[in-house]
């Protein structure tokens, strides 16, 4: 890929980190908003109750509808921490997408891998419909590596919608019975250096024959028009590159895609 | 205590107005910074609660204003976190503390409106306990 070509990609990207940054600011504002009126009702329904009480004692026959006073005055409740875990919801997206739109350089610092995959996968569990469509296989001890984490992360999250679009391609309405999603993560020693490989597998329709050889060149995309330019798959190439690794579409005779970002795992010397 | 909040989206000044009234402040809002700025001259507030990112004259600018008008009152800039750098300029040019949009716990909120509070009624007793001294003197 030449200089221009690299410089329209990054381009791109800034654009779209741009617009996610304007998006997440313009969804602040009623978050706030929602928090603070659900304060406000929850502390005006501490003051309201012990009354509610007294009134439900003293008219034992009446009711809210089918519901006691008491049991209306629980699900009222209940009602309030459903918009508060719900707005906790949206404001955990909304941070994961502003880091995800963050700057695209920064540090390379010592970060545990499956950190990042899994909030990539958190990320991406929209575009899948919320379903258990991806499945993960990780260590449950740290895999360190020298890594720009939002880079990283935007690699896998980049594999991980092309595999929804994927899916959806293939199965359309009945994704969440018959896609899966495999995020494994392996290590292995290559020539006395230790790595780890995530692998990316997905049961669609598979890249194209045509296309296999070409496929991290930019501007090359099997989506049609208005989903994706094609310059993901590229941009994720020259990221793991810059980080001293390898991405890979893994040929193999199982229907489906497999892709396979390999890592150096960070050395440990008593030495530092 | 007067509270003044200065905000352009209506549905936080209401919805924060009600919240600190609960908690026993005065409180008087407004969507707009001239507004803001016309109600601080004519009223003085102890404690203002500052969006970051207003239009026509925007946070920074106005906490000046407010603190050239009287430099004693506690300013709290509140910011999403797209604006966390023009926090720390607020900081150098006088205001006192931040929130962060959107609010994660409005038990802190209170709190940090508390600990303005205190220091403006620590501060008026110093102050009149000053002026009951050299008055004596």
């Amino acid at each position: 890929m030449d200089k221009d070509d690299k410089n329209v990609m990054y381009d791109a990207y800034d654009e779209v980190a741009s617009l996610l940054q304007g998006v997440a600011h313009e969804i602040n504002n009623p978050i706030t908003s929602i928090r603070t009126n659900v304060k406000n009702i929850e502390m005006m329904l501490d003051e309201f109750e012990p009354i509610i009480e007294e009134y439900a004692d003293d008219h034992p026959e009446e009711s809210i509808g089918n519901l006691s006073f008491e049991e209306a005055l629980s699900r009222l409740r209940q009602s309030l921490n459903g918009i508060h875990s719900a707005s906790a919801r949206v404001s955990t997206v909304v941070e994961n997408f502003k880091d995800f739109a963050g700057s695209s350089g920064g540090e390379m610092t010592e970060i545990n891998l499956v950190d990042v995959v899994e909030s990539s996968v958190s990320m991406t569990s929209y575009e899948f419909g919320g379903s258990d469509i991806v499945q993960l296989e990780v260590p449950n001890e740290p895999v360190m590596v020298n890594a720009n984490q939002m880079q990283l992360e935007q690699v896998f999250v980049n594999l991980l919608t092309n595999a929804s679009h994927a899916l959806k391609d293939k199965y359309g309405d009945t994704v969440s019975e018959q896609g899966e999603v495999v995020v494994s993560m392996n290590q292995m020693n290559r020539d006395g250096e230790e790595w780890v490989n995530v692998i990316v597998s997905d049961n669609g329709p598979g890249v194209p024959e045509d296309l296999k050889d070409s496929i991290f060149a930019p501007y090359i995309t099997t989506k049609e028009q208005g989903k994706g330019f094609g310059i993901g798959l590229s941009k994720a190439l020259g990221t793991i590159q810059e980080h001293g690794g390898h991405l890979y579409l893994h040929d193999n005779s199982q229907p489906g895609a497999e892709f396979v970002v390999e890592l150096p795992i960070n050395a440990t010397s008593p030495d530092g | 205590m007067d509270v003044l909040i200065v905000d352009d989206e209506k549905d936080i000044l209401r919805s924060l107005k009600t919240f600190l009234e609960m908690e026993g402040y005065h409180v008087t809002t407004t969507d707009n910074s001239t507004d803001a700025i016309e109600r601080f001259e004519r009223n003085g507030y102890n404690i203002v609660l500052l969006d970051i990112n207003m239009p026509e004259i925007d946070g920074l600018e106005l906490l000046e204003r407010i603190l050239s008008i009287d430099y004693h009152t506690e300013v709290i800039m509140m910011t999403g976190f797209n604006s966390l750098d023009k926090v720390f300029e607020a900081r150098e040019l006088g205001a006192s503390e931040y929130m962060l949009k959107p609010f994660d716990d409005m038990d802190s909120v209170g709190e940090i409106a508390g600990h303005a509070r205190d220091r403006v009624k620590r501060w008026n007793r110093a102050f009149e306990q000053g002026l009951l001294e050299s008055s004596n003197a």
